[in-house]
């Protein structure tokens, strides 16, 4: 549960403990500050701050693309560095002043101008050089700024401009972008030192983001069939989900639990959609054999430590020796395969509704549901679409998904209101 | 007030940056070899940075088996190719993966630029029917046809040129009656830069330093 949703989910309980006699007005008073401030949230004037920031860089760029040819080179020059020294210096000036939110807003400015002052120098000076060159000197830059003021808005965007840079790098080369790392380990520590929530959920976006980009170009280059790519992703989806496991009641246990989820559904989603593989090669073996090994580990720990059920463990067995047997089974199957890996991912659904209850983690119901109904549109579409006629199609498909969202959303409401009771 | 330094310094920091870019590209225009290349522009439009001309270069398109060097290139390999003054104007003559250490004469340059493309050739030749060929052929120097070796698409980070708004179709006019050349600045480590945009063998726009 969210820290914030805690303090109000606390303070309705107390409320009734003190009505029901059960403890005092001083305890509750002692609860509460025990339990710490309601968690800050972000106040209105700094997120319109932000919004501004976000308009006056992109009214640079526009100004950058429509005007410039009015000015000289001398001139364009002073302009860039003055635009740029007058938002620091106004950063500065409200830092000083005790007020960080402005001037929060003021460095995210002064970041983005620093990389419409790089396009416009190269405008200027009419260099092509490759794209990803610009973004990554971009990225250092607000990288600098990020950690150097320190501003958590900066970092933001350095993680969103590396995360560009490497995706730029890998689509010029074809090749996969090990680089990435450098810059990602040195924003996950500062994220970390800080215990920013939200940085380290981008980071972690970013991550799962670059895995699947990466090991798809890595794929291609070895002309492996898609199959082999998704059993990989299932793989590693299986150890991220395990190692989130292999302690508890940890910071971000949470989040990081439900991207392996997420994870998860994404990869054997997309194994059931996959037609197969004629041949497998040794070097796909053995990355198999490398991201199972990692699997079992990840899985013994968690249940060594107590914090996974038997339960899930067969699950996630079941779910990487089905990735690792597809492309084979998949291949001679056809399509009674195909429907038995249908078959599995909607198990996989019915697993995570029992882990969420079981944990009292909505949001594992709520993705199964989604997952399950995303499901179920898939095989309708791809299986009734050469049954019936297009008229019939639609009104028997339009029946099915009300009747089916109905259905379901009951079903979700009884099974968290049967298990809120419980608890 | 901590804060309000590091401010400062990381102003300092990204000025820093911005101004060896601009240096780096001044120290080009104003101590290159000046090496003038005829171009073919046309004339896209990119949303943030303005109007500009895409310049493409004879240069631009070479093949490894009417050239001296290295043979073996892949795409997003650096390549280094070797210019010679002629008699009417800039011929490559040989391409290499690393700079030569051979000094290059008044005469001689070497242009660094990036493989952006790499594709075989075949050797057999492509059957002439009725409907003709569509195997492009490459002329040698000495006048033979060959269609071996390793074609390569090269960019040196001199193919776009930024107009003020409108004055891209002039020049593409200028392009499509064979009016256009380029002169290049091109530094000892190879880099390359636009130092004057030539139309009708009149200098239509010069690059100064400021």
């Amino acid at each position: 549960m969210r820290r914030g949703a805690y303090i109000r989910q606390l303070k309705r309980d107390i409320e009734a403990w003190i009505a029901a006699s059960v403890i005092t007005p001083q305890q509750a008073e002692e609860m509460l500050r025990t339990a710490g401030p309601p968690e800050t949230r972000q106040s209105i004037p700094f997120i319109l701050a932000m919004l501004g920031a976000i308009l006056l860089a992109f009214g640079a760029m526009t100004y950058v693309a429509a005007n410039w040819q009015g000015l000289g080179k001398l001139e364009r020059l002073i302009i860039l560095g003055g635009t740029m020294t007058a938002t620091y210096a106004t950063a500065a000036v409200l830092f000083a002043r005790a007020m960080p939110a402005y001037a929060q807003a003021a460095v995210l400015l002064g970041t983005a101008l620093f990389g419409v002052n790089i396009m416009l120098v190269g405008q200027t000076y009419h260099m092509s050089a490759q794209w990803p060159d610009g973004i990554l000197l971009w990225a250092v830059g607000t990288a600098i700024a990020a950690l150097v003021v320190p501003s958590r808005p900066a970092l933001a965007l350095a993680i969103l401009l590396f995360g560009l840079w490497s995706f730029g790098v890998t689509s010029l080369t074809d090749d996969p972008h090990l680089p990435y790392a450098i810059p990602f380990v040195v924003l996950l520590t500062a994220a970390w030192i800080w215990k920013w929530r939200a940085g380290l959920h981008l980071l972690a976006i970013s991550f799962l983001v670059w895995s699947a980009i990466n090991l798809a170009f890595f794929v291609a280059n070895r002309d492996w069939d898609e199959t082999h790519l998704f059993t990989l992703y299932v793989l590693i989806a299986v150890a991220i989900f395990g190692f989130t496991k292999i302690r508890s009641k940890y910071v971000f246990e949470t989040a990081l639990t439900r991207y392996g989820l997420f994870a998860l559904f994404f990869s054997f989603f997309l194994l059931q959609l996959s037609g197969g593989a004629k041949e497998t090669e040794m070097g796909w073996l053995i990355m198999v054999g490398v991201f199972a090994s990692f699997c079992t580990l990840a899985i013994v720990l968690a249940l060594i430590s107590d914090n996974l059920r038997l339960m899930d463990a067969g699950v996630l067995i079941a779910l990487a020796l089905l990735a690792i047997a597809a492309p084979y089974l998949i291949e001679k199957g056809g399509y009674v395969a195909q429907y038995a890996y249908s078959a599995f991912y909607i198990g996989l659904t019915v697993w995570a509704v029992d882990y969420g209850l079981e944990n009292d983690d909505r949001f594992f119901v709520n993705l199964a549901f989604t997952a399950f109904g995303i499901e179920v549109l898939w095989i309708y579409f791809t299986t009734f679409s050469t049954l019936l006629d297009q008229a019939i199609f639609f009104i028997v498909g339009g029946l099915i998904l009300i009747v089916s969202a109905v259905v379901l959303e009951r079903v979700r409401r009884q099974l968290l209101t049967a298990d809120g009771g419980e608890s | 007030m901590r804060t309000a330094v590091n401010v400062v310094l990381v102003l300092a920091i990204q000025l820093g940056l911005l101004g060896y870019m601009i240096w780096d590209r001044m120290l080009i225009l104003q101590a290159g070899v000046p090496v003038e290349l005829s171009v073919e522009p046309v004339d896209p439009r990119s949303l943030f940075r303005g109007d500009y001309v895409i310049l493409t270069y004879k240069i631009s398109q070479l093949n490894t088996n009417t050239l001296e060097g290295d043979d073996t290139f892949e795409r997003n390999d650096l390549v280094y190719v070797e210019l010679v003054k002629g008699l009417e104007e800039w011929e490559a003559v040989a391409l290499y993966q690393e700079l030569p250490a051979t000094p290059a004469t008044d005469n001689q340059v070497f242009v660094k630029g990036r493989v952006h493309r790499a594709y075989l050739r075949s050797n057999v030749a492509a059957p002439v029917t009725d409907l003709g060929t569509d195997t492009p052929q490459i002329d040698r120097p000495d006048g033979e046809s060959d269609q071996s070796g390793l074609e390569l698409s090269i960019k040196y980070g001199v193919e776009s040129y930024f107009v003020p708004e409108g004055e891209g179709r002039a020049l593409e006019d200028a392009r499509n009656e064979d009016r256009m050349s380029v002169l290049l600045a091109v530094a000892k480590n190879g880099t390359a830069a636009i130092k004057q945009l030539i139309v009708d063998g009149e200098v239509y726009h010069e690059e100064g330093l400021f």
